[in-house]
């Protein structure tokens, strides 16, 4: 029996094999899915890589990506202990562009699709009258601390679901 | 030795990056005589409040020891410098002795009390006359006038700010070619100059160097949360502010594509923005003479007159004390908040983007006590009061050495810290380091020791010097130049002196950075490859903490797939890889010995050999696949992999090898990309007794062919199938379904939460329950079939309700995914 689930996870993996685009850095290079209609700006802000959605209600969503260039031996999963630093962090940024903070999403770490370690937290604010969500993706991957942070307006939550696609399917080479 | 030291320190402090501009300047700058270009002080104020403003920046950024510092040596030797301090240290300095050299000016000129007008200051006869003369009228045609000279002298000023963040040819793009043509220095403005830079870091700085690998190490951030979100927090708030930036610019869509085309004009016509902004700012905000309701949240009805005459270079000179502020209260806000109107209507949008700005009681304070408001006037006290304040009287030149003397302590300190800085690396020796983050200057070797490997360059040698005399003054020039490079290994071991070229690696290495061709970096890889058989044993066994990566970089710089691989042959890589594996398999630290097995077998399986497509590759899924296969399947797969063409090869031969895959395929391993390195010996052994050779060997054990599949490796696409929660209710609602009460009545009571888990996967894409059950029964003999070999906590039916899906979604006919499974099926029986 399991040789049947052997062959429908293979038909599933071929079926589900989607272009995948490299976005390279100086610290090595990040692959992350192509997915139809986004579109990537580079060195925008200072941001090594923006990855656009469409617009919607007014507004595209957006990712960054970026190779930080430290290597693993951090202790990731240990920020879950001190949450409230991070609140504290994203309050005090806050004040600093006359927007407010709404709430928080927990600190949480898990596996992507190819065995790598992330650690998750967001923030939901509210600015220039426009409510967001963010989330930070701090993710282990062979031994480098990849960064990742996706923003959109709050009732684009359609767009959730493409943000955890690209972070679960992110690896990394040199 | 240390005298030559001593001059090319004075040398990289003071002249390398004094001009603002810290790349190689042709001509040198033009020295500074008080008389001339401060006469009778004129220069103090502004000099007083940039010297105070980056004595302060050069403070926080950690480029000077706080002060008090008693040890300066010990600071130093734990605070690597990068580029960006030694320009501000280097500007200071040179501040310093501007300063001084206007001290002993203003001690020599008589005091004047009976001014004419030679003297350039006289009160003019007939005030009257010249405060009324057109030319100091502040009229319309005279603030248009003004309006168009700032934005010319904001982009000028915006391309010599952005020195330190971006090359010169992003940095032409800023200015249109009219400017470019008239000739755009923006370089003498220096407040001006500054309040650029710092617009130009809030949107340059690259985001990667916030990380800040050197603070990092210094501070021993590893383990600790606190410590580690307090270093994320640079990262976040700029992550942040940029993501909302773009966000807000992506509302208009003419604004997205002018950021995504051409991000440095855009940025160009945003500073002028920023800069009309804020002089609307001032006169409808910060200096409102009245206000319809509560001051600063109403409309201002009487705004103050003044500043529609000022010249941008007035007014920013005006508050350049308040430098700082401006940027982290003023800048967020805007970029956040006013782009997209910032990017269309350039200065235009000032009056819509003013309201933008909210800054706290204080920062209102302080503007209104700085320099800027002295423009605030009607507009016929302009001419008065410019006449008025070019009078030289006793109380100017009071005033100027007043000013001087009130920061005379904060000059002595500085130049006591930088001669404690000189003697400190005097004493330790100072290099040039290569680090991630970009060159620092290190004093003594303490601080590589924790920063990683690096080029690191003595400043006493030869092509150091030979750099500096070529005009060279940059870092990154210096360390193109190499030289007696002394390379240093992570952990601070010092692997090896190139200087002699007395090792051949070392030396092929200093080439290749000095010339970084293909021709050179071949030659690299050829000596690593000659010589590393020898340095790698004593290097494993001293230093038990290495990393895959490092290894990598030290040693195999062949297996470096996006970088010197592509210059080998797939055979060459081949071979570099089997080498490594029988390195690392042999390896007597068994712990050791496991960590890099599966760094090594997660290298090999990353998407970035997958990219090469001179290489066999084995992505992780088809490794897992390929271990999973049955029978002769799997064994024909094998010789496939290892290219054994069966029609042209000798038939025992093929026979020998089908059996030794056969053998390899049951010696015992604890699973599939989990086994140990004995295993894989084990199996590899097996292999080339049976004829393969050495690279076919490594082929078929790394396409998983020989391996024993793991159970929980065998669900990838479950792993990515939200499997929805069902609960007891959901459960009992389903069931009593008209639409559903036939599903479930030939679903045994064990596998019915399954299959409810399977509907509502279908039920996702808004199907009907009526045309969800219609589909279920059209595949019930396939959810039949996985029922039969289910077990417990165990969900086949999703992953085949979510393979029907998929396979519907990609336009496939339900006959064509029925007959694929079945065939699916039969092949695995």
């Amino acid at each position: 029996m399991k040789y049947l689930f052997i062959t429908l996870s293979y038909l599933i993996t071929l079926t589900a094999s989607a272009a995948t685009q490299t976005l390279t850095t100086k610290y090595g290079r990040i692959f992350v899915p192509d997915i139809k209609g986004w579109e990537l700006g580079k060195n925008m802000f200072g941001m090594p890589f923006l990855y656009f959605s469409p617009q919607e209600n007014g507004q595209r969503s957006n990712i960054s990506f970026t190779n930080t260039g430290v290597d693993g031996e951090l202790d990731l999963p240990s920020l879950g202990k001190n949450p409230e630093l991070y609140h504290k962090m994203k309050k005090e940024w806050a004040e600093t562009i006359d927007a407010k903070v709404l709430g928080f999403s927990p600190f949480r770490t898990w596996k992507n699709d190819q065995g790598h370690t992330v650690n998750e937290i967001g923030v939901e604010y509210t600015a220039h009258g426009k409510d967001y969500v963010e989330k930070s993706y701090y993710i282990d991957c062979r031994g480098r601390l990849l960064y990742s942070k996706s923003l959109r307006l709050k009732v684009n939550d359609k767009h959730t679901s493409e943000f955890e696609s690209l972070v679960k399917k992110m690896d990394c080479g040199v | 030795m240390k005298a030559t030291l001593s001059i090319f320190l004075s040398a990289l402090l003071v002249l390398g990056n004094f001009t603002w501009v810290t790349e190689a300047v042709a001509t040198p700058a033009r020295s500074f005589v008080p008389s001339r270009d401060c006469t009778n002080g004129s220069c103090v104020e502004e000099m007083k409040d940039l010297f105070e403003a980056k004595l302060r920046a050069a403070h926080r950024d950690e480029c000077l020891p706080p002060n008090g510092t008693r040890n300066i040596s010990q600071w130093a030797q734990n605070h690597p410098l990068s580029q960006g301090c030694l320009g501000k240290i280097a500007e200071l300095e040179e501040l310093q002795k501007r300063l001084e050299a206007v001290q002993q000016y203003l001690a020599g000129l008589q005091d004047c009390t009976n001014c004419g007008p030679q003297s350039g200051g006289a009160a003019t006869p007939n005030l009257s006359a010249a405060v009324d003369a057109p030319v100091n009228q502040c009229t319309e045609a005279r603030k248009r006038e003004v309006i168009n000279q700032c934005d010319d002298d904001a982009l000028c000023v915006l391309v010599s700010g952005s020195t330190a963040f971006l090359p010169a040819a992003v940095r032409n793009q800023i200015v249109p070619r009219r400017l470019q043509n008239q000739g755009c220095n923006g370089r003498n403005d220096s407040c001006l100059v500054q309040f650029a830079t710092g617009f130009a870091r809030a949107v340059w700085t690259l985001f990667e160097g916030l990380f800040d690998l050197l603070g990092m190490a210094a501070r021993g951030i590893r383990n600790s949360a606190t410590s580690l979100w307090t270093w994320m927090t640079g990262p976040e708030a700029h992550s942040s502010n940029a993501q909302l930036a773009a966000a807000n610019a992506s509302e208009d869509e003419g604004v997205f594509r002018q950021l995504v085309n051409d991000f440095p004009g855009t940025m160009g016509k945003i500073w002028t923005a920023l800069l009309a902004t804020i002089k609307h700012w001032m006169s409808h905000g910060v200096f409102c003479q009245a206000w319809s309701g509560t001051p600063q949240f109403s409309t201002c009805t009487r705004p103050a007159e003044g500043f529609g005459c000022t010249s941008c270079k007035a007014m920013i000179t005006g508050m350049c004390s308040l430098t700082g502020t401006i940027m982290s209260e003023v800048v967020p806000a805007f970029l956040t908040g006013g782009l997209s109107v910032a990017a269309k209507y350039g200065a235009t949008g000032a009056v819509r983007l003013a309201r933008l700005i909210r800054v706290p009681q204080r920062t209102l304070q302080a503007v209104r006590s700085s320099r800027v408001s002295q423009f605030v006037v009607r507009s016929s006290q302009v001419a008065a009061t410019a006449v008025r304040t070019s009078r030289v009287t006793t109380a100017a030149l009071a005033a100027a050495r007043s000013a001087i003397n009130a920061i005379a302590p904060s000059i002595r300190g500085l130049k006591n810290t930088l001669a404690g800085l000189r003697q400190a690396m005097t004493a330790s020796g100072a290099y040039i380091m290569r680090t991630p983050a970009g060159p620092v200057l290190i004093v003594g070797l303490s601080a590589a020791r924790t920063a990683g490997r690096a080029l690191i360059l003595p400043i006493d040698n030869a092509l150091f010097r030979a750099s500096f005399s070529l005009g060279g003054r940059s870092m990154e020039t210096v360390l193109r130049a190499g030289g007696n490079a002394v390379r240093v290994a992570r952990g601070g071991t010092i692997a090896a002196r190139a200087a002699g070229a007395a090792d051949p690696v070392e030396a092929a290495f200093v080439r290749m950075e000095l010339n970084p061709n293909g021709r050179n970096q071949m030659a690299y890889v050829e000596a690593m490859q000659s010589n590393r058989a020898t340095k790698i044993p004593s290097q494993l066994s001293s230093r038990p903490e290495i990393t895959f990566n490092e290894l990598l970089e030290e040693f195999y710089p062949d297996l470096d797939y996006g970088k010197y691989s592509s210059l080998l042959t797939a055979s060459g890589i081949e071979r570099a890889e089997s080498e490594l594996f029988n390195i690392i398999s042999t390896l007597p630290d068994g712990a050791m010995r496991a960590r890099l097995l599966r760094d090594y077998q997660g290298h090999l399986t990353s998407a970035a050999r997958t990219g090469m497509s001179s290489l066999r590759t084995f992505p992780r899924e088809n490794v897992i696949s390929n271990s999973a296969l049955a029978g002769e399947t799997k064994i024909d797969t094998g010789l496939e992999v290892a290219g054994i063409n069966i029609a042209t090869s000798d038939a025992a031969t093929v026979q020998r090898m089908r059996e030794g895959l056969r053998r390899a395929g049951s010696s015992p391993d604890a699973g599939v990309l989990h086994e140990t390195a004995e295993e894989l010996r084990e199996k590899l052994r097996i292999l080339t007794e049976a004829g393969f050779t050495d690279i076919q060997a490594q082929r078929i054990v790394r396409s998983g062919t020989v391996s024993t599949p793991r159970p929980e490796d065998l669900f990838p696409a479950l792993r990515s199938v939200a499997v929805p929660e069902v609960s007891p209710q959901m459960m009992t609602t389903m069931s009593r379904s008209p639409a559903y009460i036939t599903v479930f009545e030939n679903v045994a009571e064990a596998r019915r939460p399954a299959v409810a888990r399977a509907l509502k996967i279908l039920e996702a894409d808004g199907a009907p329950v009526e045309r969800v059950a219609e589909t279920y029964r059209r595949f019930e003999s396939q959810f039949r079939r996985v029922q039969e070999g289910a077990v417990r906590n165990s969900d086949p039916e999703s992953l085949l309700a979510q393979f029907i899906r998929k396979e519907r979604q990609a336009g496939k006919a339900d006959d064509d995914i029925a007959r694929q499974l079945d065939e699916a099926f039969r092949s695995c029986r």
